[in-house]
């Protein structure tokens, strides 16, 4: 059975209440900041990862193509740039950012709400 | 679907949100300074200033309420299966109806927020606590 607009409203439930109850105690939080962590942990992990099987590709290709000297010097120079201590910095600086924000709102969303 | 799962997910999309915007800000910014001659430093400087921005302002806008904080984003998808409880078990009454469907949500959040887990047979779950809240 559909009900009309107006009957549906006269039934629909309230989730104010519910709403004004949040579950934010200390071991919810400790819960949601480990979640974080992990969450970008494994970011981390498959950034990194993914960068080294694209080296892994490229070089295996100019491998194969040993006589193509671009090949060689594209995949030399990629890896060079990828994997680079400033590059890997740089990615791993956002993600600790993006880690470091998320913490803080939701401490923030915790204490406030 | 067990609640640190939902919000494991939830952190995990935000987090990927969040990374992807600040790393291609990071690249954008690089080739623009890059294309405009800048000294390195104000190259590294516009970087890190652009990348922080970004994931600042995703984190800030598009974050939201994880799904365990208040249970309503959990709930919220069966609303017509509490609904329908709450009607079997008030005869017609629209007044009891709301009483029962706020009853039935009230237990529901507790029961999640003690970390059970939402069963698959949603109805027969809401019925079970229908039947507790009446006898």
């Amino acid at each position: 059975m559909r009900l009309s607009p107006t009957a549906r409203q006269e039934t629909d439930i309230d989730w104010r209440s519910v709403r004004t109850r949040p579950s934010s105690n200390f071991r919810w939080l400790l819960r949601q900041l480990a979640t974080i962590f992990l969450a970008h942990a494994l970011i981390v992990l498959a950034t990194f990862f993914l960068l080294l099987l694209g080296d892994a590709l490229f070089t295996s290709y100019a491998l194969v193509l040993k006589d193509a000297v671009f090949v060689s010097y594209v995949a030399q120079l990629g890896w060079l740039q990828r994997m680079a201590a400033e590059f890997k910095g740089a990615v791993a600086f956002v993600i600790a950012v993006s880690a470091a924000l998320q913490m803080i709102l939701v401490v923030f969303r915790a204490i406030t709400e | 679907m067990r609640i640190w799962l939902e919000d494991g997910t939830f952190h995990m999309a935000a987090a990927l949100r969040a990374v992807g915007v600040g790393l291609a800000t990071a690249a954008w910014m690089s080739v623009l300074t890059a294309h405009i001659q800048l000294p390195t430093d104000a190259r590294t400087y516009a970087g890190i200033g652009a990348s922080l921005v970004a994931t600042a302002l995703t984190q800030i806008l598009f974050g939201s309420r994880p799904p365990s904080m208040t249970v309503v984003d959990l709930l919220q998808p069966i609303e017509r299966d509490i609904l329908a409880v709450a009607r079997e078990r008030s005869a017609g009454d629209p007044e009891e109806l709301r009483f029962v469907a706020a009853q039935v949500v009230a237990q529901a959040a507790g029961e999640i927020r003690h970390n059970r887990r939402l069963p698959h047979d949603r109805r027969a779950w809401l019925r079970n606590l229908a039947d507790r809240l009446s006898g």
